[in-house]
């Protein structure tokens, strides 16, 4: 186990080492020059840009930049942004929290409807139930996200008026951030109807990030329960006279979880890739909007460094989901 | 009156050709600590038959049967709550795999706890009653077994808490489906020597379902020959071996290692079990048969006592070793 738990940790370094390389090397790709965006109409005069160009190292060759760059990284220091001049690890961490309650909350209902719904289609294979799940299923997973955010708006806040459009909460309130979390904020704060307001601003945009992974989690479900079902030991549960619930709930569902929990692990990528879009949709203050206005920008440090920071945080989370692994596995917990 | 009674059990499976009789015709009778054999090939029914028992066959198969009663009660009749009473209490079963019989994510003692499950005790009274269960089945330093995962038993182990599982119940009749076939040969005997005393010493009911005719020999009571998912010989284990009435029980027995003694070649069987779509309307076993004759390939004979004798059944119009019965009714 212990040896298990190295080895899993180590794989960490030449992960970051390609993601450095990555996000520096695709930045330098794009196209457009910072520098001549920041001196605007100013840019007349040679000294003044090749000074700026000094001042913010772009004039030394490729890679010494990049070890520079790592060099920073590793102390913790990604730069300042070129339009707020704030360093950028401030500007993330001050969104992440918007990003991560989106986050969890799309998982947590991808997961509390995706799971069951692949237990019951398991469970009924081959019925009218598997097939709609099925199909249901094969529709969320193939609908374009900011499409899909946009129905969702059309319908429940244009029509129905049930949520609001954007935001994180109405106006009226003004939440102290404690946690930066508003769900938890809005109920520290103790004003009235300030969680609901908060909750019904995050519904639609959870719906809308969760809306692919409920997909894969189902059809994931599905496989694994149906692959568990025909086990010997599922057969030995129902010999024993367990109630069904009991042989699919516990004895089947436990053992098709293993799949399952690694791709979750694998969906908090598309998460954040859902996070980017439906944040611009939702105007939700997070990273993913952040991340797209830094780009119309041209803030190289802020995309350079956005990217690195939610690669490393899928990364992390990644490594906590492999970890958790040999909790739920018992066979690779005892594995010498 | 039989503590298990099965008349004209047939289960038939839904396949891209057409529907498929695993089994037909099976007629069973089981006393209160009888130990019965069921022995026959691969895909003769034993297992089918066991499963159609127990419910634990997948819900396509069809099972039709004219009687199918345990201890007074009608199976068939009963709701699917009440034979979950009786299933897993009343009557267990054990199978052929035990390493893959347990759930791999689930401890020992959880998975025998489970069994226990409704027996109205309390926590600490289960886990006692936990560790009695798999001293009994004679697995040492039970205490600490309680808490392994299934990966970290042998096979031998594994079927031994299997068995332990399966007793939580305290079954009347306890199913045993090939349970050495995955096993070395010492350890075999070991779990067939288990049974055995179980089954004596709580008077237990027992239906070794096996492959193995020298297994039978050494056990059962009783042995029920099955071929191509029909019975075709019942009759005394002691009996059997000394005067098989069916040709396929007869093959079957020249064809033991022990029998072929001074012999160059092993008997054999010619031919093949017929497959699903070939099974032949009139004797199943006639294509095979070196006794054939033109009634085998026409009709098909019932599963019937022998000259009026219900202790031997046999489904055959031409019954082996009948000179032996001439000369014992002439004495």
């Amino acid at each position: 186990m212990l040896q298990f738990f190295l080895r899993r940790v180590l794989l960490v370094i030449p992960t970051f080492i390609g993601l450095t390389l990555v996000a520096f090397v695709f930045i330098h790709l794009l196209p457009g020059d910072p520098i001549t965006v920041m001196l605007g109409e100013r840019a007349l005069d040679p000294e003044r840009e090749a000074e700026m160009r000094a001042a913010l190292g772009v004039d030394l060759p490729l890679w010494q930049q990049y070890f520079r760059y790592v060099w920073h990284v590793l102390q913790g220091d990604l730069g300042q942004s070129f339009v707020t001049r704030r360093p950028i690890t401030s500007e993330f961490f001050a969104l992440f929290p918007a990003t991560v309650e989106l986050g969890v909350c799309a998982m947590i209902f991808a997961v509390a409807l995706g799971v069951p719904a692949g237990v019951l289609a398991a469970a009924n294979r081959g019925s009218f139930i598997d097939h709609s799940i099925m199909a249901v299923s094969l529709t969320g997973y193939s609908m374009p996200i900011f499409w899909w955010g946009l129905l969702l708006i059309i319908l429940f806040s244009g029509i129905l008026g049930w949520t609001p459009v954007s935001g994180r909460i109405d106006f009226l309130y003004f939440i102290e951030p404690v946690t930066g979390f508003m769900l938890i904020d809005s109920l520290l704060s103790d004003q009235e109807g300030a969680f609901g307001s908060a909750f019904s601003h995050l519904v639609l945009p959870a719906v809308a990030v969760g809306t692919i992974p409920l997909a894969v989690i189902a059809r994931q479900t599905r496989s694994a329960m149906l692959e568990v079902l025909s086990e010997d030991y599922v057969r030995t549960a129902r010999a024993k006279g367990l109630a069904p619930w009991r042989v699919v709930g516990v004895h089947a569902l436990r053992n098709a979880l293993i799949p399952v929990v690694t791709v979750i692990g694998l969906l908090v990528g598309t998460l954040f890739a859902g996070a980017i879009l439906t944040e611009t949709i939702f105007a939700w203050p997070g990273v993913g909007k952040w991340l797209v206005d830094s780009i119309f920008r041209r803030d190289y440090p802020a995309v350079q460094g956005g990217l690195l920071l939610i690669a490393v945080v899928v990364m992390a989370v990644n490594l906590v989901v492999d970890l958790l692994y040999g909790l739920i596995n018992p066979r690779i917990r005892h594995v010498r | 009156m039989a503590l298990l009674e099965i008349e004209d059990l047939s289960v038939t499976f839904p396949t891209s050709s057409g529907p498929f009789r695993a089994v037909e015709g099976v007629d069973l009778a089981v006393d209160q600590g009888e130990f019965l054999g069921v022995v026959g090939e691969s895909g003769s029914g034993k297992s089918v038959t066991m499963l159609a028992l127990m419910g634990l066959l997948p819900p396509q198969a069809t099972i039709e049967a004219k009687r199918l009663v345990f201890e007074g009660r009608d199976l068939r009749k009963i709701s699917s709550h009440d034979r979950r009473r009786i299933v897993g209490r009343e009557i267990a079963m054990i199978f052929q795999e035990p390493m893959s019989s347990l759930n791999p994510c689930f401890t020992v003692g959880f998975q025998i706890r489970e069994a226990l499950g409704k027996q109205g005790l309390d926590r600490a009274a289960r886990r006692r009653r936990a560790v009695e269960l798999l001293d009994e089945v004679g697995i040492p330093a039970p205490e600490e077994r309680l808490s392994a995962f299934p990966h970290q038993l042998s096979g031998g182990m594994s079927q031994r808490v299997m068995i332990a599982m399966m007793l939580a119940g305290g079954p009347r009749l306890l199913v045993a489906d090939e349970p050495t076939t995955a096993l070395d040969v010492t350890i075999q005997a070991q779990i067939l020597d288990l049974l055995r005393r179980l089954q004596r010493d709580k008077g237990m009911a027992l239906i070794l379902i096996t492959h193995d005719m020298a297994v039978v020999a050494e056990t059962a009571e009783r042995v029920l020959v099955m071929y191509a998912g029909q019975p075709v010989e019942e009759q005394a284990a002691r009996g059997l071996f000394a005067r098989p009435r069916h040709p396929y029980a007869e093959a079957l027995l020249e064809a033991l290692p022990e029998r072929g003694f001074g012999k160059r070649r092993l008997p054999t069987i010619p031919g093949v079990v017929p497959g699903a779509l070939d099974r032949p309307k009139s004797c199943v076993f006639h294509p095979r048969c070196r006794y054939a004759q033109d009634d085998c390939r026409t009709v098909r004979p019932p599963f019937a006592p022998l000259h009026g004798d219900p202790n031997v059944r046999v489904r055959c119009f031409h019954p082996r070793n009948e000179d032996a019965r001439v000369a014992e009714e002439a004495r």
